[in-house]
Order: C-alpha cells, then sequence, then structure tokens
C-alpha cells in the first residue's frame, strides 16, 4: 500500500502541510519496501485553480491509496475519489508522527494489503 | 486567526475606506489590498515597501516569426479571437488571450511557444496602521485570481510569524474570479452596500457567491441615509436571508475629506460617520472574536 | 460607432452618467445601449427595458465516453487549466474550470471527448422606449466575464449608435468591453482613488490605441489635482458634472435625472454635444 502525506518539507521529519492542492511537498509512503518518496509540489502553490486535482492526478499515476492531510478542497476530493484514493483529513503533527498513527490505526488492513 | 474580507458587489460602496476604517480601529491587523486591479489602500496608509516580488501571470504564448510559415492554423483553433494576420505575420494579442496553449500545441511547425508573462508586482510593506501585502496588476492583465491568491497566502505567513490575529482584506467588485478567489477559505465576507436600485441588485448577486461558497456573510450599509425606503430594504432582505447587519454608515462628505488628507475617516475626524464604523467593527468582534 | 464608458475605479458614476446620456442622445439619433459590465449589469434598473430576446451563452466544455477513453492522459497534459483528470480506470472533467479552448478534444487520440455546451450567462435584447436595448449577465458561480462580454458584443447594431457601458477596472473584463470602441469616455472623480485609478484606465485605453476623453463626475467633491493631470496628459475633458444630491437619489430609486429635472437635462445634452464633437474627430 502506499500512502501520501501532504508536507512542508522534503524529508518525514517535516510537518504535515495543511494544504493538500498547494502543499509544499507530497511524501509517499510504500508499505512494501518501507520506502519514502518525497514529491516537489511547488509549481502548483500559485496556480489559480486545479491545484488539488492536478496533485489527485499524481497521486493516482503513483498508486496512492490512502492520502493524509489538513484539508482538502471539494474537487480535488472528487477527483481522489474517482481515482479510488481515500482521504483523511485534519491531520497534523510531523509526517512520521501522522504515518505512525495511521498504520496503527488501519493496521488490519495494511496487512492484508500486502 | 481571523481573515475578514471586505467586498461589495458593486464598485464605489466604499468598500476600502471602511477597510481602511477598521484598520485604524482594531489595532493590531494585518492589511491586503487584494483590489489589484485598481488598488487604493496605498493611497491612504502611505505604505515603505520592504520587499517587492514580480508576478507572474499565465505563460503567454509567443510566435516565433523565423519558422512561422503564416499557414494560419493558429487563428483558426484560437476561439478568443486573439490572434491576428498582420504584415509581418501572426501576432497574438496579450489582451484578449486567456492563455489555452491550443496554439501553441497545434502549431504544425511548433513555431509557438510559453513564455513566462511578468503582470505585474506584489509588495509587503509596513505602515502606520500594521503590516500590509498589496499589488499591482499591469493594465489589461487578466485577473484570474492568481495573484489575489498569493498575496494573501504571503499575508498568512506574514499574520503567522507576527502572532497577528486579524487580516482585513480589501476585496475587489464584481462577483468574477479574483472575488471567489478572495473568498476562499475566509472566516467572513464582509459587504458594503449602499441603499440604491443598483447597490441592492449587486448585493443579491454577491450574497449568492458568498453562500455558493460557503462563507459567512456580514452587511453594512454605507451612504444609509441617501434614501431611506431602500435602507428598509436592504435591512429587509438582510433579515429575510439570515445575514448579520452590522450598521448603517450615513452619507458623510468627510470621506472625501479624509481621503485627501490622506488619512482614514477615524483618525481625521469624529462623527456620526465615524461613530458608525467603529460601533460596526465592534459588533463585528462580537460575531468573530480574534481567538477563535 | 461605439462609445465605451469605462471608469477604473468603480462608483464614479459611470452607469448614471451613460444610461442618462444614452436617454438624451436617443431623443435625436438611433441608439442602442449595451450593457458589458455582465458581473454587474445596472443599466437595466435606470432604462427599464422590455427584453423581448434572450440567449444563452454557452462555453463548449469537455464530455469524455468513458468507453472509448485508453486513460492515455493527453488531454489532462494539454489543458492549462486542470479541468481534466485522468485515473488510472476513469476521466474527470471539472467544467466550471474549462475555457472552452477545445484543445483536450483536439489531442484525444481514440476522439472519446466531444464537446457540450455549459450555459455561463444569458444576452437578453429589447427596447427601452426609444432606445434599443442590449445586456450581457453573467451567472452567479461562475468566473469568467469575457466570453458573455464577447457574445453580446456580437448583437451590436451597425446602424445604431452604441453606448456601451463596461466593467469597472482595467483587466481583461474591462478591455474585452473596450476594444474596437471608436472613443472611450472615463467617468471620473476628483478624488485621491478617483485620480489614482483614472491613471490606470489612461494606461490601459492609451495602449490598447484608443481614443479618449473625461468626464469628471461630483467634480465640485474632491481637488484640483484630476484636472490638472488630464492637462499634462493632454486628456480631453469632455465635461463635468458637479455633485447634485438629486442626481444621487434619483440614480438611487433607478430614475432618470435627466428626465425628471430639465436643468439636468440640458447638462446632459451638453455633455452629449462635447461627446459627440469628440468622437466625430
Amino acid at each position: 500500500m502506499r500512502v501520501a502525506i501532504s508536507a512542508v518539507g522534503a524529508t518525514p521529519t517535516s510537518q504535515v502541510d495543511p494544504r493538500l492542492g498547494r502543499a509544499h511537498y507530497l511524501m509517499i509512503y510504500d508499505t512494501a519496501s518501507d520506502s519514502w518518496e518525497s514529491i516537489d509540489n511547488q509549481k502548483n502553490i500559485g496556480a489559480p485553480g486545479g491545484a488539488g486535482i492536478a496533485v489527485a492526478e499524481m497521486l493516482a499515476q503513483k498508486h496512492v491509496t490512502r492520502v493524509l492531510t489538513g484539508a482538502c478542497g471539494p474537487k480535488a476530493l472528487q477527483a481522489l475519489t474517482a481515482a479510488k484514493i481515500q482521504v483523511e483529513e485534519n491531520v497534523n503533527g510531523t509526517v512520521t508522527e501522522a504515518l505512525r498513527r495511521f498504520l496503527t490505526a488501519n493496521r488490519s488492513t495494511v496487512d492484508s494489503a500486502e | 486567526m481571523r481573515e475578514i474580507v471586505i467586498i461589495s458587489g458593486k464598485g464605489g460602496t466604499g468598500k476600502t475606506s471602511i477597510s481602511a476604517s477598521f484598520a485604524a480601529i482594531s489595532g493590531q491587523s494585518l492589511l491586503v489590498d487584494c483590489d489589484v486591479d485598481g488598488a487604493d489602500l496605498h493611497l491612504v496608509l502611505e505604505p515603505a515597501v520592504q520587499e517587492s516580488h514580480s508576478f507572474y501571470g499565465l505563460p503567454l504564448p509567443k510566435i516565433d516569426p523565423e519558422t512561422c510559415r503564416r499557414c494560419g492554423a493558429c487563428q483558426r483553433v484560437c476561439r478568443c479571437d486573439a490572434i491576428e494576420k498582420r504584415p509581418g505575420g501572426y501576432w497574438i494579442d496579450p489582451l484578449a488571450c486567456e492563455r489555452c496553449g491550443a496554439c501553441v500545441d497545434l502549431c504544425p511547425r511548433n513555431s509557438i511557444h510559453m513564455e513566462e508573462s511578468i503582470s505585474g508586482e506584489w509588495y509587503r510593506s509596513e505602515t502606520r496602521l500594521g503590516p500590509m501585502l498589496h499589488a499591482r496588476l499591469e493594465p489589461g492583465a487578466e485577473n484570474s485570481g492568481k495573484l489575489v491568491t498569493q498575496i494573501r497566502q504571503e499575508a498568512r505567513k506574514v499574520a503567522e510569524a507576527r502572532a497577528i490575529q486579524t487580516i482585513l482584506v480589501d476585496g475587489p467588485p464584481g462577483i468574477g474570479c479574483p472575488v471567489i478567489a478572495v473568498l476562499s477559505g475566509a472566516s467572513a465576507a464582509f459587504i458594503v452596500t449602499e441603499p440604491t436600485v443598483s447597490g441592492l441588485h449587486d448585493l443579491r448577486r454577491i450574497t449568492e457567491v458568498a453562500a455558493r461558497f460557503r462563507v459567512q456573510a456580514m452587511i453594512l450599509i454605507n451612504k444609509a441615509d441617501l434614501n431611506e425606503a431602500f435602507t428598509k430594504q436592504v435591512e429587509e432582505y438582510a433579515r429575510q436571508d439570515g445575514l448579520a447587519l452590522l450598521g448603517r454608515v450615513p452619507y458623510d462628505h468627510a470621506f472625501v475629506e479624509a481621503q485627501l488628507a490622506g488619512q482614514t475617516l477615524p483618525e481625521h475626524t469624529e462623527g456620526p460617520a465615524s461613530d458608525a464604523i467603529r460601533a460596526a467593527w465592534h459588533r463585528l468582534e462580537t460575531l468573530l472574536p480574534a481567538d477563535q | 460607432m461605439i462609445i465605451a464608458f469605462a471608469s477604473g475605479k468603480g462608483g464614479t458614476g459611470k452607469t448614471t452618467v451613460s444610461t442618462n446620456l444614452a436617454w438624451v442622445l436617443g431623443q435625436s439619433q438611433l441608439v442602442q445601449y449595451v450593457d458589458c459590465d455582465v458581473e454587474e449589469p445596472n443599466g437595466h434598473l435606470f432604462l427599464h427595458p422590455e427584453i423581448r430576446e434572450a440567449n444563452p451563452v454557452t462555453i463548449p466544455v469537455p464530455e469524455v465516453d468513458q468507453e472509448s477513453c485508453t486513460h492515455c492522459g493527453a488531454c489532462s497534459q494539454a489543458c492549462r487549466f486542470h479541468a481534466i483528470a485522468v485515473a488510472p480506470a476513469f476521466t474527470l472533467t471539472f467544467p466550471e474550470l474549462c475555457h472552452g479552448c477545445g484543445l483536450c478534444s483536439q489531442v484525444c487520440p481514440t476522439g472519446a471527448i466531444r464537446e457540450v455546451p455549459r450555459p455561463v450567462g444569458v444576452v437578453e435584447s429589447g427596447r427601452s422606449g426609444e432606445l434599443s436595448f442590449l445586456q450581457g449577465r453573467m451567472n452567479v458561480g461562475e468566473s469568467m466575464s469575457p466570453p458573455v462580454i464577447r457574445s453580446a458584443k456580437k448583437d451590436l447594431s451597425p446602424a445604431a449608435l452604441a453606448i456601451l457601458d463596461a466593467p469597472p477596472g482595467t483587466s481583461c473584463p474591462a478591455s474585452t468591453a473596450i476594444t474596437g470602441a471608436d472613443l472611450v469616455v472615463v467617468v471620473g472623480e476628483p478624488t485621491r482613488f478617483g485620480l489614482h485609478d483614472l491613471s490606470l484606465a489612461v494606461e490601459l485605453i492609451r495602449g490598447m490605441g484608443l481614443q479618449m476623453g473625461v468626464v469628471i463626475n461630483r467634480a465640485d467633491w474632491g481637488d484640483d489635482q484630476l484636472e490638472r493631470y488630464l492637462e499634462q496628459e493632454s486628456i480631453p475633458m469632455l465635461g463635468r458634472l458637479p455633485h447634485d444630491r438629486r442626481i444621487a437619489e434619483t440614480a438611487s430609486q433607478g430614475v432618470l435625472a435627466a428626465q425628471v429635472y430639465p436643468e439636468i437635462h440640458g447638462q446632459f445634452i451638453q455633455l452629449a454635444d462635447s461627446i459627440m464633437a469628440a468622437v466625430r474627430q
């Protein structure tokens, strides 16, 4: 399973970015290989609209199935839902802390996805 | 932190004068002039610019005259009538072009490319009433809301860094792109209206936009004694739609005098107009306290 | 022949002036009032037209045949506005972000995209006494006014003098409205904000190579900086209207002051003469 977390910086110790579409980075964690990938999202920060849609598309292409973030706009949510990606909002703390909470709460789902 | 966006629908109702007055009364706020198409707040606040940045609008397509074969495919594909045939070749009118890129992608000779286009500037400044973010769009530039979004983001950063709880945004008129951009995520829309047939007509449209974008709306009737019958109509409209009416400000030449003196109304003079604005601010504070 | 009324700053009295002027001019020639302030059209509130025709303004937006779609992503890559998003099993469109450029349907390799009209506004036409009336109105919740403005202007009558009310400001809605005008009359006010915004309007209009003149409204509520600016810049001053509470009050009720007060009627006749002289040059 691949989990994406919106982040302020490009490392797992960064704070979770409260926005998804205009997050500075997306940190993608792969449970199978226990590895991190960081995606630079700066180009979407200045976008007038559709930033969340662009991120949703990118995540779908990267086979992400879960997203953890502060808040996600309605269009992004539509796009993520269409791509069968589940979103959890109101997530805060560092990226690693958020991942740890997610993995603990979703242990059985993660195990069966492996 | 609360972000109060001051809008009007109809232009000229006194939005900027009221925004400036609120800044003077609130004492501790950060101001953002999001009326980037006709920014006026700086005329009263005399900002000392600390940083200035170029603003890159959507990139603009440019035809390379050397590789262009004058086939006219770009003109046929353009739906904005933005491409003209001129003696020297084809030319793209930056005022009409919406930057869709169809001409770029469909040119058979790949002669058209997107170029970065500076269409304005934004500034972070200090004023006697606190920090201010403002901007200037080039005349004719597309006002997509991108610049509005950018200076609001910068404003939030500054407010967080300096522990300022209140952001006051002088918004654009109308109901289009820049207004939608300014409302997104705001704590409240403070609508300055006037008791005229145009004011009421436009008030209905702007409150519908605020509702659609889920932003709590409050109303202030400016020039309230201009037409008592219409003031009552606005009050009735507010009542029916459950919109908080925060006050009525009388039609007062003092607004013009204060402007000419380079001051906000409360700084310039006491009087019924000043009092009404103060009262409205205090009511706003009750509805939307700073520490929430 | 098109005379456009612009303002830089909102609230200077552009619509009040243009409607009263249109009415005055309509007494002696064929005049069409064209309201291009499509976000907040107010001309009708003064001219009380009888609307005879209303046509929706639509933008062609993509509709995807999910069965023919191979999810290659070409459309999404082409779209500069993120109005179309391709997920592995589904292609989603966001019509409200779409500018109607048609690129996605052109680049789709399997022809899975067809364009369907999405209403964004309406163009209404009719009559108001002697005047021919035309207005564009953008639907609430829409963000792009230029398509509605362009649509309205398609119905400009070739036989009449068009008095065109432009949106306030100096960005793309204003430039779309005034392009092609024979004269742009900027309605300004002699306040600090008024002067500043007028200078922005002047920059726009000059940049577009259009002829312009200025009418100073509420001319005694302010200082002389505006007039000095016009002299310095050699911009023709076409007239001055003093601040008149009667004009404000009638305007507030949607009544043409020139119809009610002979003195004000006289002022607008003078203004009309001055403007017609300017446009004939």
